[in-house]
């Protein structure tokens, strides 16, 4: 479970973020670098996401949603403790849909492959907060949808370079920024786990960022294209502050929706404590905390 | 961790669609040449969600029917449940939480009506101590659905109840002292109810509830610690003088949970001393000790297997005891539960199997359900149970018993 919060939002908003000015050599390089940025971007951060899913559907020369979206915002806070700051301790809460609201995850991972990770979540209908059962093995874990979305913890998933093989395609000017284009093949043993047998991503070239990505199934055909969009920098950080997964083939669209974030913020470590899962009102005071220091 | 999934991937959804909603500037809309070039943007103004809904007031609408079926009877249940549930901040008061449900039903052409509220709590906290006051559900012990340490308080399911509310609790006050990373827990129940659908009590239970729970991280898991005074779930039929009786025990009890290469093991242990039980002559008490061992393991993100065996065994047993329609409580009990659940396509298919019984095979019990969660304000549900028992079991009238139900659900 700690590694289905790892790769909840804020996982792969890190994903897209920028890099300093690092002068990538190769394609693998450049995930290399992604990577390890990632890491050391995940302490003491506190963001609000929205994650809107629709159908949608094409009219005249523009992509629609055909129905209300389904919205679900979320809170998430987490820190690196434990030695070299390599374990994770993190919270999320549900703010909405409201049948939904103050429902929270608490997570601890940790680097030692010898320590299981931690997850628990109350349950108002057992009354009690309950330890869950977490697949450790990342690398037999079946991609899930994240809060109902398209997004799936695969399609945020860092690391795992050396599963890939990667080629540089093409160098392009895409939205006005300098892009290299990049395939990304998944080796055997990762293609077995995988429902993509490529991907091609656009890349900032400058910055690091991910701007777009297509996705293939193994038949080939294009099934997901995701879109970077309303790049700012934050605390030095260049990311997107949104993200759109498009699932072309049954028509349906996520967008991920960044509504603050900040690093380097000061959360109290007992706001990641089990307390916070049945202690409203303490939850609600570290929570305004954190929204006053967000962006 | 498919119980997380399921909460926290269930589709919520908002009222009022049209099939073309039409999105203006401020919504979703993308340029279509500019996707298929390749080099255009694609903008999502997310302002139309900035505003907060004016209301968190949240409504379930829920529609079910099931069919039941024992050798003697056929039932057919067709209800429809209604329920709110709110949050609110009260200041220095707290945050009140509540839920009520408006139930209608109709049962081989009977129908009723009822109104039910499941919960209503006030919490606050301070400093290291948080309370909570009102109607809630209290949960100890480590394994779900087997009844050894488990929820404290639930309102038995035979109590007549319209409602299937899964919050229904009792009104209680709790509270805990957290220090560092333990906690000490203690509950009061004034005035707990006991079903008692064979014979009414003949008069109101008067005894209170009340326990108390110390837990702390130990090793790769979690110990917990119990005592407490407790009343049993239902009342006590006393075959000698044709009543029912609910009177206190005492339980003192220990639970702890494991985690080690992915599995999860839970382990529960409970004495309970001071139990009412029947022979023909009347009640007398007795001691017994309640024992669960289970684990939970995750193949995979999607696949979960848990498993449990437990027993009851009576202490010092001379004589035979008797549940009414003559059936023997015998000197130990045990039995197992193994459940399985998967997930599909994005998660928007869940299914869970159950199968459980008694270790001696007197009685066992199959049962099925799936869950479809892909139409955003829609959620539907199919399941279905099978049950089997000797002549010789408690439930030997439920042998061959079988049942299906059918829901859809709608959150607002």
């Amino acid at each position: 479970m700690m590694s289905f919060l790892q790769n909840t939002a804020l996982g792969l908003f890190i994903a897209l973020m920028s890099m300093a000015a690092v002068q990538a050599q190769s394609a693998k390089d450049i995930m290399i670098m992604v990577d390890e940025r990632t890491r050391q971007q995940n302490d003491s951060s506190f963001t609000i996401l929205r994650i809107s899913t629709c159908k949608y559907g094409l009219k005249g020369s523009k992509v629609k949603c055909t129905k209300k979206p389904v919205v679900k915002k979320l809170e998430s806070a987490s820190i690196t403790v434990g030695q070299n700051g390599k374990d994770i301790q993190s919270i999320l809460f549900v703010r909405e849909p409201k049948s939904e609201r103050g429902v929270g995850m608490l997570s601890h991972t940790y680097d030692d492959p010898n320590k299981d990770n931690e997850t628990w979540l109350y349950l108002s209908a057992l009354g009690k907060v309950k330890r869950m059962v977490a697949s450790n093995s990342d690398d037999d874990s079946e991609p899930v949808s994240l809060f109902g979305s398209e997004f799936t913890t695969e399609d945020q998933e860092t690391g795992k370079i050396d599963e890939y093989e990667y080629t540089l395609l093409d160098t392009v000017t895409y939205k006005g920024r300098k892009a290299v284009v990049i395939e990304q093949v998944p080796n055997a043993s990762r293609a077995r786990k995988s429902r993509y047998s490529k991907s091609v991503m656009w890349i900032d070239q400058e910055r690091f960022l991910m701007l777009k990505a297509a996705l293939y199934d193994r038949k080939g055909r294009e099934t997901r294209r995701i879109f970077a969009n309303k790049i700012e920098k934050i605390n030095g950080i260049y990311l997107a502050r949104s993200v759109t997964l498009m699932n072309l083939v049954e028509s349906r669209l996520s967008n991920m929706a960044l509504l603050s974030i900040d690093f380097g913020v000061d959360i109290n470590p007992a706001l990641l404590t089990k307390r916070a899962l049945t202690d409203t009102t303490f939850r609600e005071k570290h929570l305004k905390s954190l929204r006053a220091q967000a962006n | 961790m498919r119980v997380s999934l399921l909460l926290l991937l269930s589709g919520i959804a908002n009222p009022v669609f049209a099939q073309d909603f039409e999105f203006d500037e401020t919504e979703l809309v993308f340029e279509l040449e500019e996707i298929e070039e390749n080099d255009g943007g694609v903008e999502f103004d997310d302002a139309i969600f900035e505003t907060e809904d004016p209301t968190s007031l949240a409504l379930t609408a829920r529609y079910q029917f099931s069919r039941s079926n024992t050798s003697l009877t056929t039932t057919d249940i067709s209800r429809f449940d209604l329920d709110l549930e709110d949050v609110a901040d009260w200041g220095a008061l707290g945050n009140i939480e509540w839920k009520a449900q408006l139930s209608t039903q109709d049962k081989n052409g009977t129908n009723t009506l009822e109104a039910t509220l499941s919960k209503f709590t006030l919490q606050n906290s301070y400093e290291d101590v948080s309370w909570k006051l009102g109607k809630m559900r209290i949960g100890w012990g480590e394994l779900e659905g087997i009844s050894i340490l488990d929820i404290v308080n639930p309102v038995a399911a035979s109590s007549g109840s319209l409602s299937g509310d899964a919050d229904a609790g009792q009104w209680a006050l709790s509270a805990d002292y957290f220090i560092g990373d333990n906690t000490l827990s203690g509950f009061s129940i004034v005035r707990p109810a006991v079903s008692s659908e064979i014979i009414a009590q003949a008069s109101d239970n008067t005894q209170p509830e009340f326990g108390l729970k110390y837990q702390r991280p130990s090793g790769k898991g979690q110990l917990s610690l119990y005592a407490a005074q407790l009343l049993p779930q239902s009342a006590v039929v006393n075959l000698g003088a044709g009543t029912s009786s609910a009177q206190p025990y005492n339980l003192v009890g220990v639970s702890y949970n494991y985690a080690r290469s992915g599995v999860l093991w839970e382990f529960d242990l409970g004495y309970k001393s001071g139990q009412e039980r029947s022979d023909l002559t009347g009640l007398s008490t007795h001691d017994r000790f309640d024992l669960g061992v289970g684990f939970e393991y995750a193949l995979n993100s999607t696949t979960q297997i848990n498993m449990a065996a437990y027993g009851q065994f009576w202490l010092n047993q001379k004589d035979k005891y008797y549940f009414p329609g003559g059936f023997e409580d015998k000197e130990i009990n045990s039995g197992y539960q193994l459940y399985f659940s998967k997930s599909f396509s994005n998660d928007r298919w869940n299914t869970i199997a159950v199968f459980s019984g008694a270790l001696d095979a007197s009685v066992s019990n199959q049962a099925i359900s799936i869950e479809y969660s892909g139409l955003d304000e829609l959620k539907l549900l199919a399941s279905a149970y099978w049950i089997q028992a000797n002549s010789e079991s408690l439930f030997s009238a439920y042998d061959g018993a079988n049942g299906v139900s059918f829901s859809v659900q709608r959150s607002f």
